[in-house]
């Protein structure tokens, strides 16, 4: 048995787990907003807690991948989607993940300062996570493992929609159309 | 004014409030009090008046050639001297909150100011004068901003009405045809709402936002252009505009001007010397059908009063009503019809008030309503007291803009006037 | 708009909890970040310190904190006041 090297395990482990969380915060995301309050403190914290921790595991999956000497890549790999000199396509996917991720995790750290910018920005959330379910499935060389884990975290959030949907709103919003616009005239 | 609640998710607010319908009082013939108000808005100017209206005539605005030829060119004195000026003429704000005018120049002389903005929104049904005074002596009103944007350096003057007065809408621009100043004055038309006529909601709607109020600090500030660089704005109500104009000519007589409307023969608008009385204000305005048991001053955000000797004999002035218990407000004076039970006026009001809400911050636009609704339970006779207190005391003091602390002010001093337990 | 100036005020200097009310729209995660100090009214809105203007004590600023940080519509400052 040739020696497979244990950065090579870390690097596919980091990034299963790192999808798991993702799915923990995508959900608590989801159904955050119907929680009482008590309870929405703790998925607030919850929430922020697995992102930190699944980005941690990306960063990580990501060195140890650029580390790795049995697939080639180079650190433009793992930001500019297409330049991959392996698994073009799934490390693309994976790259485009990383950019809209670097954007959430930036507007979300400058939210109290930048709320606006935070509010359109952090549906990007979203697409993160599919892409991340994405390159899993392209070029995660765990096979049944992956397959069920994706099929697990696409449930979750699936599940986390749903109730988002049918479970009635806590607040009501409260702008009057009436009262918007300036409307100046000569 | 539309009902923005419709559509709300189960336990919100209901807007099926059980208001008094439409009634007719005796004595005023085809007037019908609606049951949100009593009595017609006071529109019109009913005669002529002692100073800014004197020898106008009801229905003919002052052009630009007779404005000159009774107050002479508009002089253009520098920041100083327009505050000695404006000082001396005891210049009030004449929107509500009677700010020293003088005070409110200083704070913005050496700043930046970019806009000055004629507020005639005159979002307070029960008011009348700011329209009066746009439509008649237009360029009385312009004189005022266009010297306060000299002194101050600003670029753009802005004249904001509200869309409910199409014939403003018609006669500004002609105004604006003929004045030389070489200050680019526009028109800007709002919607007409109670809140819209707010000044940060005025000032955010002429910058590009929504008609809401916001806080602007103070003196308010707001940012401009490309570079959005911060820069301040002169934002006064267009009777003081007018006072502006005639202090800055060193005039520094006074007078009342003032809107009557309610149990009175011929609703409008009157100014009369300070000297003069509520029982004058009355007289002028076709004198009072049959003998109301209530005075509202100072429009829905005033105070309510008794209407008796003492009231009908106190001065038009701020201080002398403040003494009576009452309050000058926008100078809008509302006689209860004699018919109209006392609790049913102030149902009227309370939805009126309820529905000047922004809608924008929750105590205020989910309060009011709730306390509208108890009012109107009271007046068709269950007891609400102590709900309708608890319910003010959630609205009191909250809120971005002073419409939920001056609703619940008004509110409580009918209360008071009507003493009941109720 | 300015949103991050001190409260100016003629009493006791110190930290308050100050609400945008343009932002908030009751959704009451301050209420249970720090319940000893905000409740919330028949609506959700918080009401209390907020609306007093009661300075925080210092025992209480860890919460104080917590409640800004975790506000979903970052609604709430945490502001010097600084006497004139």
């Amino acid at each position: 048995m040739s020696e497979v090297p244990w950065t090579w395990f870390v690097m596919r482990s980091s990034g299963l787990v790192a999808v798991g969380l993702l799915t923990v915060s995508v959900l608590l995301g989801l159904i955050g907003p119907r929680l009482r309050p008590t309870a929405r403190l703790a998925s607030i914290s919850v929430h922020r807690a697995s992102s930190v921790a699944g980005s941690l595991l990306i960063v990580a999956h990501i060195v140890l991948a650029l580390l790795d000497k049995w697939i080639a890549l180079d650190w433009p790999a793992a930001l500019l989607p297409g330049v991959a000199g392996w698994e073009r396509w799934g490390v693309a996917v994976g790259a485009l993940a990383v950019d809209l991720l670097v954007v959430v995790l930036v507007t979300t750290a400058t939210r109290l300062r930048a709320p606006t910018l935070w509010r359109r920005t952090h549906l990007l959330a979203y697409p993160v996570w599919a892409l991340s379910v994405g390159h899993g499935l392209l070029v995660g060389t765990d096979g049944a493992v992956m397959q069920a884990l994706a099929m697990i975290s696409v449930a979750v959030v699936l599940l986390g929609l749903s109730a988002r949907v049918l479970i009635r709103p806590r607040i009501v919003p409260a702008v009057r159309p009436d009262l918007l616009g300036a409307g100046v005239v000569r | 004014m539309t009902d923005y609640l419709t559509g709300a998710p189960r336990g919100a607010t209901d807007w099926s409030l059980p208001i008094p319908g439409p009634r007719h009082a005796p004595g005023l013939p085809g007037i019908a009090l609606p049951g949100r108000l009593p009595g017609r808005l006071p529109r019109e100017l009913l005669a002529p008046g002692t100073l800014l209206l004197a020898d106008v005539e009801p229905g003919r605005p002052v052009n630009g050639r007779e404005h000159q030829r009774r107050w002479g060119i508009a002089p253009a004195p520098g920041i100083g001297e327009l505050l000695a000026r404006v000082a001396a003429g005891e210049v009030v704000g004449a929107g509500g909150a009677a700010f020293p005018t003088d005070r409110k120049l200083a704070s913005l002389a050496g700043s930046r100011v970019s806009h000055v903005i004629v507020n005639g929104a005159e979002g307070e049904t029960a008011s009348g004068k700011d329209g009066v005074l746009l439509g008649h002596v237009p360029h009385l009103v312009l004189d005022g901003a266009v010297t306060a944007a000299r002194a101050l350096g600003a670029p753009r003057i802005i004249v904001r009405i509200s869309a409910d007065r199409p014939d403003l809408a018609t006669s500004l621009p002609m105004a604006l045809a003929e004045r030389r100043d070489g200050l680019p004055i526009e028109l800007s038309v709002g919607p007409a709402s109670f809140v819209a006529g707010e000044a940060t909601a005025v000032i955010r709607a002429v910058t590009g936002g929504a008609a809401l109020p916001v806080d602007l600090g103070r003196p308010p500030s707001i940012r401009t252009g490309v570079a959005r660089r911060r820069s301040h704005v002169l934002l006064s109500n267009a009777e003081t505009f007018a006072r502006m104009a005639l202090a800055a000519r060193d005039i520094t007589d006074r007078s009342a001007l003032a809107s009557a409307s309610g149990a009175v023969r011929d609703p409008g608008v009157v100014e009369l010397p300070d000297t003069g009385t509520l029982a004058d204000l009355a007289a002028v305005a076709g004198g009072l059908v049959g003998a109301p048991g209530a005075l509202i001053t100072g429009g829905w955000h005033g105070r309510w009063v008794p209407w008796d000797g003492l009231t009908a004999g106190t001065e038009l002035t701020r201080d002398a009503l403040a003494e009576l218990g009452g309050r000058w407000g926008a100078g809008a004076f509302v006689w209860i019809p004699e018919d109209l039970p006392t609790w049913d006026a102030l149902a009227g009001v309370a939805r009126e008030l309820a529905e000047g809400t922004a809608g924008q911050c929750g105590p205020c636009w989910r309060g009011l309503p709730a306390v509208a609704r108890a009012i109107a339970d009271a007046a068709a006779g269950t007891s609400r007291r102590a709900e309708i207190e608890g319910l003010m005391a959630q609205v009191d003091g909250r809120g971005i803009c002073a419409h939920p602390s001056a609703a619940v002010a008004a509110v409580r001093s009918a209360l008071d006037l009507i003493g009941e337990d109720r | 708009m300015t949103r991050n100036r001190p409260i100016d005020r003629t009493d006791t200097a110190g930290r308050v909890l100050a609400v945008d009310w343009e932002r908030c729209a009751g959704h009451g995660v301050c209420a249970a970040a720090i319940g000893e100090r905000i409740d919330l009214d028949s609506w959700g809105y918080p009401i209390g310190v907020t609306t007093r203007g009661e300075v925080i004590p210092d025992s209480l600023v860890r919460p104080a904190r917590l409640a800004v940080a975790m506000c979903p519509a970052a609604a709430l400052r945490l502001e010097r006041r600084t006497r004139p």
